[in-house]
């Protein structure tokens, strides 16, 4: 099967189907039902379940410049230290996910704390 | 059950081929929305992905360039999720490059440009 | 057996490599201008390259990727793009000062004026990349320079007072033109620490097959190679204060460079500095502009390697002809060389905090380098130099412009 070559924005309709690309959602801002910022999408998580690759949920962060580094990486001593405070994380399943504004995703629940791993 | 982590795992890594050269790196992440879930459906490839990254309206002008550079470009180069699997760090690709328009650019700039220079 | 000579080789040629327009000139300057008081300077330029290259070696071995390739794969697009436009700027600047380090280096031999020299030296450069190899062109051009033995002969030769030489190795305060002292002073780290250098030598690590049992190869190379190679600094700056400072000569012009052997060496001198210059300028030319292509290409994915064909990676070769191409034109819009080169350094050092902090990250990350992360010294050397470098430089750099030269 040849690689399919389609067009498309970032949120796009293809034959009945929406889609939208993982990033261009990284670093956008998720808001709760009250408007109040929850934080940033930092990364999106899939399972595999037979053939396909489902997204199951989502990480929020506050997706500072410093903080996208050192979570990304590793932990590194010297700047660990910095920022404890702003390294809350948070998980949100991707159904409670309102995309229907892509450009400002909505949290349908309040998401949890994301333990430091 | 497998969880794999979309953003630092599979976006921006290696894609290597069945022959063992690299097919570039993965520049997007295509999802198709179903209700409330959403599947991972290809990976995209190329200029066009990496430059809508940077701005949208770069995305637009590049998609034009590479409209002119031949028949049935102009889009972004996607492979089915099906055909990428995890080899942490990079991502291998059951497919030869050369068996999809990932190659394009470097096959034209080898025709056009390189094979017309004495002794390459 | 085997080993043993692979490692000599790669001392040999980071010895043969180390020198090249920026820190002769920087070396020289700081020399004629300071004496032995900035000999620090380039030992912790020679001191922070030396482990940012025994970083970049074990980071290829081990993890089998280069830097560029696993900045963008781990830090994404937006991170991998900043620091390389960044380092493209800065050191397409930095080709144009090497092009034209070729260029007067054969206009010392032949009397003609050099800008006549710029094209053939950049079609020469992309030559000796098209089609040689890395090999050919690492070892050819390495070994040759090794002929700038010639500074540390003149150096031993003259006789330095070692005295105040020791003296000069431990930092110390200007006695006079503080803007100066500190602008020489970063130029040095900048001609020292150049960030191609770390890309080229992972992605030579790579071409070249490497993996953990070459840690300790790498170490030496790293150590031994980058030591002699600031020793062969201090020799240009000790051959400066004793030649050019006790004459008042501060240099102002290229033309005032050759000084250095010729004063006391007449044509000999002339010939041995014109080689010297034409060689290690010409070595850097090519080193520059793979660094930049293999950034290019490991970025974004594209098949690369200077051993390939380069109907093999057509991406990676057209990159590298058009860098050259650029800082060719860059040279023949009349800059004059010596402002080039001491401009860029200084540059490339106020840029060192943005271009190393990725790598330092990727340094402490064990998906790549499981048990060979750095340890916390290496961490915070560099981290220090760096950030201090850029502190100093941003400083420095609009004073000297708008006092200095």
């Amino acid at each position: 099967m040849m690689a399919s070559v389609t067009s498309g924005p970032a949120l796009s309709r293809e034959g009945g189907n929406l889609e939208i690309n993982v990033e261009h959602l990284v670093g956008r801002r998720v808001r709760d039902a009250q408007g109040e910022k929850v934080g940033r999408i930092e990364e999106v998580i899939a399972e595999i379940h037979g053939t396909d690759w489902v997204v199951v949920e989502v990480h929020l962060g506050r997706g500072a410049l410093l903080e996208r580094l050192v979570a990304i990486s590793t932990l590194v001593p010297i700047i660990g230290r910095l920022g404890k405070r702003s390294r809350k994380r948070y998980s949100l399943a991707w159904s409670q996910l309102d995309l229907s504004d892509p450009e400002r995703p909505r949290a349908l629940v309040r998401p949890t704390v994301l333990e430091r791993s | 059950m497998t969880r794999i982590r979309l953003v630092r795992d599979v976006l921006d890594n290696q894609l290597i081929d069945t022959t063992g050269q690299n097919a570039g790196k993965v520049d997007g992440i295509v999802l198709e929305l179903r209700d409330s879930t959403a599947i991972v459906r290809f990976v995209e490839i190329g200029p066009i992905t990496l430059a809508r990254r940077l701005h949208r309206r770069l995305g637009e002008w590049v998609a034009r360039f590479d409209a002119r550079l031949g028949q049935g470009r102009g889009a972004p180069i996607r492979i089915p999720i099906s055909r990428v699997s995890l080899d942490s760090p990079s991502l291998r690709l059951d497919l030869s490059a050369d068996s999809t328009p990932i190659m394009a650019l470097e096959r034209w700039l080898r025709r056009k440009i390189v094979r017309r220079i004495p002794g390459s | 057996m085997k080993r043993l000579l692979s490692v000599a080789l790669g001392i040999v040629t980071s010895v043969g490599g180390f020198l090249e327009i920026g820190s002769i000139t920087t070396a020289a300057q700081a020399g004629a201008d300071f004496r032995y008081k900035l000999i620090w300077s380039i030992v912790l330029g020679t001191l922070c390259i030396a482990l940012l290259i025994e970083m970049s070696g074990r980071f290829a071995a081990v993890s089998k990727h280069t830097i560029a390739d696993a900045v963008r794969e781990r830090f994404g697009l937006d991170f991998f793009l900043v620091p390389l436009v960044l380092v493209l700027l800065i050191s397409l600047l930095v080709l144009a000062a090497e092009i034209g380090g070729v260029a007067v280096a054969v206009e010392l031999v032949t009397g003609i004026h050099f800008p006549v020299w710029v094209l053939p030296v950049g079609l020469l450069a992309w030559g000796l990349l098209w089609y040689g190899t890395f090999s050919i062109i690492e070892n050819g051009v390495s070994l040759l320079g090794l002929i700038t033995i010639a500074f540390v002969v003149a150096a031993l030769q003259l006789g330095p007072d070692w005295h105040a030489l020791s003296a000069g190795l431990a930092p110390s305060l200007p006695d006079k033109r503080p803007a100066h002292y500190w602008f020489v002073a970063v130029s040095i780290l900048g001609a020292s620490i150049s960030p191609y250098l770390f890309y080229f030598y992972s992605a030579g690590a790579i071409e070249e097959r490497w993996d953990v049992t070459y840690l300790g190869s790498n170490r030496a190379v790293a150590a031994i190679g980058m030591g002699f190679g600031g020793f062969l600094s201090i020799a240009v700056l000790v051959v400066a204060a004793l030649v050019l400072a006790p004459r008042g000569i501060s240099i102002q012009e290229y033309t005032q460079l050759p000084l250095l052997l010729t004063t006391h060496w007449g044509r000999v001198g002339l010939g041995l500095f014109a080689g010297s210059l034409f060689i290690t300028c010409l070595g850097a030319t090519a080193e520059i502009a793979l660094a930049l292509a293999y950034q290019v290409a490991q970025g974004f994915g594209w098949n690369w390697g200077e051993d390939l064909e380069p109907s093999g990676d057509a991406r990676f070769s057209l990159t590298y002809t058009i860098v050259l191409l650029v800082a060719t034109l860059l040279v023949l819009t009349g800059l004059d060389p010596l402002k080039l080169t001491t401009l860029s350094m200084a540059l490339t050092a106020a840029s060192l905090p943005v271009a190393i902090l990725p790598f330092l990250l990727l340094m402490n990350d064990e998906t790549y380098l499981g048990e060979h992360t750095n340890g916390w010294l290496g961490n915070v050397s560099i981290l220090v130099i760096s950030v201090l470098a850029g502190v100093v430089a941003i400083v420095a750099i609009p004073l000297e412009i708008a006092g200095g030269s």
